[in-house]
C-alpha cells in the first residue's frame, strides 16, 4: 500500500517536472518547483515508514520549512529583476541618461 | 510581563523540543534549553511584535473550525478532482471580491488561507478587507460570495 | 484489530495519493496559469491530510504521531501562503487570467502604463 503511493508521488512529481520544463511563464515553473517540494515531503514521510526509518520525519520537516521559505525567495527575486527590467525599459525609452547603471 | 511572556515562549518551545527529540539525557537537555533561549533571543530581536491582541477562546474554536474546513475540503476536492479529470470544457473561471468581516490580520490570514486551502478557489488579492479569489467554475464563485466561509471566520476571531 | 487498522492507514495513504496524482495531472492539463494553481492546490490540500493522516493511523499514539502532525501542520500553514505569494506576484506582474467572467481585479489595470 505505502509502496503504490511512494509510485504515485513519484508519478505526480514527473508531471510537476514536465510542466517546469514546459513553461511558459516564469510563474508556471515556479508553480512545479513549489509542486515538487511538497511532493518530496510527503514522499520523504511514507518512505519513513516504508524503510521503517522514522527519523526521516526530521527531515521532512525540516524540507517543509525551507522549500516554503525558497519558493518565496525564488518569487523575490524573479519580482525584483522584473522591476529592474520595466526601470531599464524605461529609462532608454528617453535615451540613455547618465549613470544609469549605477542604480 | 514582557519577560513572562518571553519566558513563556522558551517553556512553549521546550515542550516542542521535548516532543520532537526523543532522547532524554542531561547535555542534550542543556543544549535544547540553550537552544529555546537562543531562538527566542533571535526573534525578540527581528520582529516587531504586532499590536493585536486575541482572545484565549481562539485556541478552543480554531479546532472546531478546521474540523469544518476539513469537511469543506472533501466537497471541493471531490468537485475538482471530477473537473480536471473531465472535460476541460467545463470550466468557467470567475474572479469575485469579497469583502472580509473579521478585519485583524490574524482573521484575514485565516480566511485568505482558507480561501486558497480549499481547491476551486484562490486568493489572489488582499487590499484592506477586500480579498479579490479566482475561482475556477462560476457555481463555486456563488458559494463563495454566499459568505459562509466568511461568517465563520469571523466567529472564529470577532474584532 | 492490528491488520483493522493497517488496512484502514493502507487505504487513506492510497486515496490520498489518488488526490496528489489529479493534482499533478490537473497542473499538467489545465489551460492558463492560474487554474494550473487550482490543479496544484488539489495536491495540496487533501492529499497531505489524507496521506499524513494514514500514516498518523499506522504510527499509532507514540513521538512521531507528533512529528506527522507537526508536518502536516506546516504544510497547511504554508502551501497555501506560498500559492498566494506566487498569484499575487503573477497578478501583480500583469499576468492575466483567460477567459474570466466577472469584474476585472484593479491591481493589473494599467500595469503597462504606470511604468515612470
Amino acid at each position: 500500500m505505502l509502496l503504490v503511493a511512494a509510485i504515485a508521488i513519484l508519478i505526480t512529481m514527473a508531471l510537476a517536472l514536465a510542466r517546469a520544463l514546459l513553461g511558459p511563464s516564469v510563474y508556471d515553473r515556479v508553480l512545479a518547483v513549489n509542486m515538487f517540494g511538497t511532493k518530496t515531503v510527503l514522499l520523504m514521510a511514507i518512505m519513513a515508514f516504508a524503510m521503517g526509518r522514522t527519523d526521516f520525519l526530521d527531515l521532512a520537516l525540516a524540507y517543509a520549512l525551507i522549500n516554503f521559505i525558497g519558493v518565496l525567495a525564488v518569487l523575490w527575486f524573479v519580482q525584483e529583476s522584473q522591476l529592474r527590467e520595466q526601470r531599464r525599459a524605461a529609462t532608454s525609452d528617453r535615451g540613455p541618461p547618465a549613470g544609469s547603471d549605477n542604480e | 510581563m514582557h519577560v513572562l511572556r518571553l519566558g513563556l515562549a522558551v517553556m512553549a518551545l521546550f515542550l516542542v523540543w521535548l516532543l520532537w527529540g526523543g532522547l532524554y539525557k542531561t547535555p542534550v537537555l542543556q543544549l535544547g534549553i540553550a537552544s529555546c533561549c537562543l531562538v527566542v533571543w533571535l526573534t525578540h530581536r527581528m520582529a516587531r511584535p504586532d499590536q493585536e491582541t486575541h482572545s484565549w477562546t481562539l485556541y478552543y474554536r480554531i479546532p472546531f473550525y478546521w474540523l469544518w474546513l476539513v469537511g469543506q475540503m472533501v466537497i471541493s476536492n471531490v468537485q475538482v478532482l471530477r473537473m480536471v479529470l473531465g472535460p476541460l470544457s467545463a470550466l468557467s473561471p470567475t474572479i469575485v471580491e469579497v469583502e472580509a468581516k473579521a478585519t485583524s490580520k490574524f482573521a484575514l490570514t485565516l480566511l485568505g488561507n482558507s480561501i486558497t486551502l480549499t481547491p476551486g478557489t484562490l486568493t489572489i488579492d488582499i487590499d484592506g478587507n477586500r480579498l479579490t479569489a479566482h475561482c475556477l467554475t462560476a457555481p463555486t464563485a456563488r458559494d463563495l460570495s454566499a459568505g459562509a466561509m466568511i461568517r465563520r471566520v469571523a466567529a472564529v476571531d470577532p474584532d | 484489530m492490528n491488520g483493522v487498522v493497517e488496512l484502514i492507514a493502507g487505504l487513506l495513504v492510497v486515496s490520498g495519493s489518488l488526490f496528489v496524482l489529479a493534482g499533478g495531472i490537473g497542473a499538467l492539463r489545465m489551460p492558463d496559469f492560474y487554474t494550473r494553481i487550482h490543479g496544484a492546490s488539489l495536491t495540496d490540500s487533501l492529499g497531505p491530510v489524507l496521506i499524513l493522516g494514514g500514516l498518523m493511523v499506522h504510527a499509532g499514539p507514540s513521538l512521531v504521531t507528533v512529528k506527522l502532525a507537526a508536518v502536516l501542520l506546516f504544510l497547511m500553514v504554508t502551501s497555501p501562503t506560498a500559492s498566494y505569494a506566487l498569484a499575487n506576484a503573477a497578478l501583480l506582474a500583469g499576468l492575466r487570467p483567460e477567459g474570466v467572467e466577472g469584474a476585472k481585479p484593479a491591481a493589473d489595470a494599467g500595469q503597462q502604463e504606470t511604468s515612470p
